[in-house]
């Protein structure tokens, strides 16, 4: 049992979150990802790496080519998905690799 | 490249063993080997300030929902998972807020589940079923390697969030650059959420991929921020999409993503088991915030209130003593135009200019102890404000509109009415609160209520 309650009101969230969102959304900001995420910072030679990495793979090539044509099927019309069964955390990237 | 997992995969066992083998010392190798891939992580591994470490994954959880702690109440999220997700068949996401005009959006099968369904027939209770059943196509988590993955995740586990589209139609950049789309709604929906259960955030950080365009954005008290469109089809744009999900997965700490640089987590802020706790300073004391949250704003674009109890950390009164004093702690954004919060209790306690019996009645009012606005540490001069983490990006912020984070602490607790043993001790509080109100419009209204 929650040891409290509150009177938030969802219907008012939602309202809210429509109506006064509306005029407070920035678009399109050219500048965001370098100044928060500062992508320049990894260095080229990893880029690369990983990217032969994923280039090197035909099933990786041919999705996308999918994503770039617009023609990923909808996951109930796939034979599988397109996650992995498994996975590691971030960290044993370099391990794995 | 970060590797993504399916929780509804059964073979995890072998994954499980995989995170037991990954102690700290492996961690540590790993950075050590970053290094020597001709790549420095931003911050060095700091062993005492949990936001530093950085041990994250990438989760696929758009069949599952995500959870929050138990006994930790957010409006919007369902507290009774078991009947939730025997309700949900796979698949089964709602896709925009307040979507209950039964639109599901261009791209996404129209997948509907059963309660779902029953709120647009009216035929059930209320909406707010519907409303309850949001999640993330993709998060990236906090993990620490000794959690298991099968016990699921908390939405304050998650460090970033990444929703998927079919078609780069539906992406969060409108075509006129003005109107809301339904995906930044349904983004901000999720982000709301997300500043709730995760404490202390300055801001939500969101990836979106639709077709082969991808997006960055952030959702703060003030609004959000979306980038431009990069395009992953082309090459300069994917070195882009590889370089941002390196940083986020690797590089970037929990401040970087979010967090509010004053707090110190005592705990990984990915750890299932255990609630983290803050180091909070204000003023000149340190204190501690104790488990969950006593409550908690679930509104995206306002004050953002956390409340919680704080002990003070070393307190010299309870030297030698088992626990120390406890203290309520208010964490929120005010209105930069209307008077702060601890500028009023200051009112309030000050002495009268003309003394008269009657206003001397603070019984009933909360006993405040210290507060302000928070100052910026990596600019001392400056308070926190949302403009703070938005230097070189976004729009310009009026001046008006401009939330600045403020704390107080008080030394009264109060109660929860289900806390009340006997109706005469419940009466004696409701009369506490009167006289604290008939004291304040005493002393700063020209009214008399009574």
């Amino acid at each position: 049992m929650p040891h409290y309650v509150s009177s938030t009101n969802i219907n008012d969230a939602k309202t809210n979150l429509k109506a006064i969102l509306a005029t407070r959304v920035s678009y399109n900001d050219p500048n965001i990802v370098d100044a928060l995420v500062k992508p320049d910072q990894v260095s080229d030679e990893l880029v690369k790496t990983i990217k032969d990495h994923i280039l090197a793979h035909q099933v990786t090539k041919d999705f996308l080519g999918a994503v770039s044509g617009q023609t990923v099927r909808l996951e109930s019309e796939m034979y599988k998905p397109l996650v992995r069964r498994s996975g590691y955390p971030c960290s044993q990237y370099s391990r794995s690799e | 490249m970060n590797t993504i997992t399916n929780f509804i995969e059964d073979d995890s066992k072998n994954d499980a063993k995989n995170d037991a083998k990954t102690d700290k010392t492996n961690k540590e190798e790993d950075l050590e080997k970053d290094t020597n891939d001709g790549h420095t992580p931003s911050k060095p591994v700091n062993d005492t300030n949990f936001a530093q470490r950085i041990d994250r994954m990438w989760l696929d959880v758009h069949t599952k929902i995500p959870h929050t702690d138990n006994g930790l109440f957010i409006p919007g999220m369902p507290t009774d998972y078991y009947n939730f997700e025997e309700s949900v068949v796979v698949g089964t996401k709602r896709p925009y807020p307040g979507g209950d005009d039964g639109d599901s959006g261009p791209s996404k099968a129209p997948r509907v589940s059963k309660i779902q369904q029953s709120a647009r027939d009216g035929n059930h209770k209320g909406t707010t079923d519907a409303f309850e059943k949001r999640r993330p196509d993709l998060v990236l988590v906090d993990h620490p390697a000794q959690d298991d993955r099968k016990d699921g995740c908390l939405w304050r586990q998650f460090a970033v969030l990444l929703e998927v589209k079919r078609d780069r139609s539906d992406g969060p950049n409108p075509s006129d650059g003005t109107t809301l789309t339904k995906l930044v709604a349904q983004l901000a929906d999720m982000a709301r959420l997300h500043l709730a259960a995760r404490p202390f955030m300055r801001y939500s950080v969101h990836l979106t991929v639709c077709g082969a365009i991808f997006n960055l954005a952030i959702f703060d008290r003030a609004g959000g921020v979306v980038s431009k469109d990069y395009d992953i089809s082309k090459d300069p744009d994917l070195d882009v999409f590889i370089r941002v999900i390196r940083r986020l997965g690797r590089d970037l700490d929990a401040y970087d993503l979010g967090l509010d640089r004053t707090v110190t987590p005592l705990h990984s802020l990915g750890s299932r088991k255990q609630f983290p706790e803050f180091r909070v300073t204000v003023g000149g004391s340190a204190y501690i915030t104790q488990g969950l949250p006593l409550w908690q704003s679930a509104s995206l674009v306002g004050r953002g209130t956390f409340v919680w109890v704080v002990a003070l950390e070393g307190d010299p009164e309870q030297s030698g003593k088992d626990s120390a004093r406890r203290f309520i702690l208010k964490n929120a954004w005010r209105a930069c135009g209307r008077l702060a919060e601890s500028t009023v209790y200051k009112m309030i306690y000050s002495p009268p200019k003309e003394p008269t019996s009657h206003l001397t009645n603070l019984d009933g009012i909360a006993r405040f102890v210290d507060g302000g606005d928070v100052f910026d540490p990596q600019a001392p001069n400056e308070v926190v404000k949302v403009s703070s983490h938005r230097k070189g990006f976004g729009g310009p912020i009026n001046e008006k509109d401009d939330p600045v984070l403020h704390r107080l602490v008080l030394a009264s607790r109060g109660r929860t009415l289900d806390k009340f043993t006997n109706f005469s001790r419940l009466m004696r509080a409701a009369k506490k609160m009167n006289s604290g109100t008939l004291s304040i419009f005493d002393q700063y209204s020209p009214l008399r209520l009574f």
